[in-house]
């Protein structure tokens, strides 16, 4: 997915070992997300989650079940 | 308003006897959110502040006089919930959460330009019961952003003083102080979250039995903490661990019985009422996540990577070549101080050789570096104040992940190359246990400041006259490098050794990027004066010790003529070579033989196991003993001159490439500081940190033997 795609938090899975920080952050269901840069190595992404930006591994976007937003 | 169910029952051990202090005020909010900056603001003193999560990773108290009566203010470390995260959280949570009969006012520290998520931790404190204050931070730069806020209008929403405030200017300061006077003697609360009956009934079920297993009942607060908090330690200590858990469980099934979710519960109560103050006009609408245009170059996927190497080449090619007028400066000062009391002392000659090369020789070839100290950490300081360190971890997470680290551990390694303590205390922010012991372990091997001394000494000799100031700023990035890794190799041995115990490292990135801000002169300032007095207090104490006691060492027995057969051509040379130095250095030196070491180097090693830049004064102090009767050359002209004087390498330089590069990598590697020591004691336990002292200086000792029997081979040079 690009820099700049919109996507729609539709469930969490609660046995990722990331899900408690998620939570705590408020990555919640129905929480619409902003994917940002990511660098040309490595698979850190930036991510907009209301009016803040986090840094996330790929493989803990995975604890989250997202769609695209149109 | 009465607020909370909490009934304060008992003392805190985190504050001491409350029955004795003064009204206190504890600091709290999302980390960059202006704590740090509000508390120097409220107290006049200066905790360390800087644009990314984890600066104030302990307590920091400070008195403030508001009303005419001192409050004891205490600045929190950052969190965003009262849900357990990272060590450094976990201080505050205990603090917040802690029931304690003080008379203690909660401040709140919200972003003003994003007004919405810090009132999250302000509603879960409310449940305390305690007095608060809320303040949104930084409100110029809300306003540039087109946010406003009505202070009155807030207020009156969440029931408790509410004061904007810019604590990089000052502004709101006083407005804040008669604030949180109102706050104390108004007793005014916090409209705490409307917990539903399920998760009130659940709590109170888990305090009952916590009661009936240790006797302790927690408030209802507490209790409620407990339940909805996945990582809750409530209890842990004194419960026994299968019957808390079930408590935990029956508790959660209450909850999950009445269709709610324990762990998302609060988050979404907070953005309900969120949404109807946004609703009521009370909070502005939500901006989407400012997005800095430097931010496009910063994380750009080719230009970022091109830039971070870029600044982390101007940081250490500016340390070597913006210092050199200054450093000239000071050892032509040196120098003429040492020709002056040399004169003025040459009727005692006993005397002048303590002052001139004693005192002045060994203070002096330390104090020259103090240029190059204060430029590294007015670098590394910009570099944490604008908050580009963390939109490094974005770029060097890959560097890190594959060794079991992560781009959180970036920040606390970078922050080595100024000091190894605050970077080991930084590793508070890591989460996870294993990855935060891993980097606060390999801290001490990134190349701090009290390592420049040596290394410039070394490229001052062996690269510089050979092939330019360019070269040797290049090879003081080398140097620094070497460092990091072999740390990232070491982390590597140990993540493969943890998975096969079948004990795999969870490791986590999941970090918030601050934004970009402009860098505060006065910080830099203050960070920079702060750690250039340290050194000179260094210079003018432990090391001006250690000089007196190296000159008197080599000065002493005195001999007066030169006997018969001996091969010195001079008394003075003679003399030196049967001073008790010599001979200590001498009797150790063969330990350090295979490394390409002579007795005086040796001699600088070992006197600076306590703090590593002892050895430039050792050496100074050396090189103006054995050389008092010529004109002082400088350190490096002495140690470039320098020959064997006797073995197999005799006419040898002893500062060959062969065992200038072991020095660098003795130093790079041995824990020769003690005050590291101590923070590793104090974060990681006494088993660490003395396997640590150990395994260090024995990985040092072999590194720097394999690196000279290696280039001695190939150079063929010894």
């Amino acid at each position: 997915m690009k820099n700049g795609t919109q996507l729609t938090i539709r469930s969490l899975r609660e046995d990722h070992p990331v899900y408690p920080d998620l939570v705590r952050l408020g990555f919640l269901p129905g929480e619409s997300l902003l994917l940002g840069p990511r660098p040309l190595w490595g698979d850190p992404v930036m991510v907009s989650l209301r009016d803040r930006w986090y840094l996330l591994r790929r493989s803990e976007l995975e604890a989250m079940d997202m769609e695209e937003i149109g | 308003m009465a607020a909370g169910s909490s009934s304060p029952t008992s003392s805190s051990p985190l504050f001491g006897n409350a029955s004795t202090t003064s009204p206190r005020v504890l600091l709290a909010g999302s980390p960059n959110s202006g704590k740090s900056t509000l508390f120097n603001q409220l107290t006049g003193m200066r905790q360390r502040v800087a644009n990314y999560p984890g600066v104030t990773v302990d307590l920091s108290e400070g008195k403030s006089l508001i009303d005419g009566q001192w409050h004891t203010v205490i600045d929190l470390p950052g969190t965003n919930s009262l849900n357990t995260g990272s060590p450094d959280e976990r201080i505050a949570i205990d603090c917040l959460t802690a029931e304690d009969n003080s008379e203690t006012i909660t401040v709140n520290v919200i972003e003003a330009a994003r007004p919405n998520e810090g009132l999250t931790l302000a509603w879960q404190m409310a449940a305390f019961g305690r007095p608060q204050v809320v303040v949104f931070n930084f409100i110029d730069e809300a306003e540039k952003r087109g946010v406003e806020l009505d202070a009155s209008a807030i207020e009156g929403a969440l029931g408790c003083p509410v004061v904007l405030t810019d604590s990089i200017r000052g502004r709101g300061i006083e407005e804040l102080r008669i604030a949180i006077s109102r706050a104390r003697v108004e007793r005014c609360f916090l409209l705490p979250l409307d917990y539903p009956e399920a998760v009130d009934h659940a709590a109170r079920g888990f305090a009952d039995k916590m009661l009936t297993h240790t006797g302790q009942r927690p408030s209802l607060a507490l209790a409620r903490r407990a339940l909805l908090d996945a990582r809750s330690s409530c209890g842990e200590s004194e419960w026994d661990f299968a019957s808390r858990e079930a408590a935990l469980d029956d508790g959660r099934k209450t909850i999950w019985k009445a269709g709610l979710h324990p762990y998302v519960l609060e988050t979404r109560l907070a953005q309900k009422r969120l949404k109807q103050l946004r609703h009521e006009n009370i909070l502005p609408p939500q901006l989407p996540a400012h997005f800095h245009p430097l931010d496009r170059q910063f994380l750009h996927p080719l230009k970022g990577p091109v830039i971070f190497l870029a600044i982390m080449a101007l940081l250490f090619q500016s340390i070597y070549s913006w210092a050199g007028p200054a450093m000239d400066g000071i050892e032509t000062l040196f120098g003429w101080l040492g020709g002056v009391a040399g004169d003025f002392l040459s009727g005692t000659p006993m005397l002048q050789g303590l002052v001139a090369d004693g005192i002045i020789g060994g203070v002096g070839s330390v104090v020259v570096f103090l240029p190059q100290i204060v430029i590294l950490y007015a670098l590394i300081t910009i570099l944490e104040d604008v908050g580009y360190l963390s939109r490094a971890a974005l770029l060097s997470d890959k560097l890190f992940s594959w060794c079991g680290m992560s781009g959180r551990s970036f920040v606390p390694l970078l922050s080595g190359f100024a000091c190894a303590i605050p970077a080991i205390m930084a590793t508070r922010t890591i989460d996870s246990r294993s990855v935060r012991h891993t980097t606060a372990l390999l801290a001490p091997m990134m190349s701090c400041s009290a390592r420049l001394p040596v290394y410039v000494i070394i490229i001052g000799v062996l690269i510089e006259p050979r092939f330019g100031a360019f070269w040797a700023g290049i090879s003081l990035l080398g140097c620094h490098l070497i460092g990091a890794v072999v740390a990232m190799g070491a982390s590597w041995i140990w993540q493969r050794v943890q998975n096969r115990k079948s004990n795999p490292i969870h490791n986590t990135l999941l970090m918030e990027i601050p934004p970009l801000r402009r860098p505060k002169l006065s910080n830099v300032w203050h960070r920079v004066s702060t750690r250039a007095v340290d050194f000179l207090k260094t210079a003018g104490t432990i090391i001006l010790a250690v000089s007196i006691l190296i000159w008197a060492a080599a000065t002493f027995p005195q001999v007066h003529e030169l006997p018969p057969g001996a091969e010195a051509t001079t008394v003075e040379e003679y003399q030196f070579e049967q001073s008790y130095l010599a001979q200590t250095g001498k009797a150790i030196q063969p330990i350090f033989d295979p490394a390409g070491f002579d007795w005086k180097l040796t001699v600088g090693v070992v006197a600076s196991l306590p703090a590593r830049e002892v050895i430039v004064a050792t050496l100074g102090t050396i090189y103006g003993v054995a050389d008092a009767d010529e004109e002082h050359p400088g350190l490096r002209q002495a140690l470039a001159a320098d020959t064997w004087t006797e073995g197999p390498r005799a006419g040898q330089p002893v500062l060959s490439l062969a065992s200038g590069l072991a020095v660098i990598v003795f130093f790079a590697f041995c824990m020769q500081c003690w005050a590291t020591v101590a923070v590793l004691w104090r974060e990681l336990g006494v088993r660490s940190a003395t396997y640590a002292f150990f395994g260090y200086t024995a990985f040092a000792w072999v590194a720097a033997v394999a690196v000279y029997q290696v280039t001695a081979a190939l150079t063929g040079i010894h």
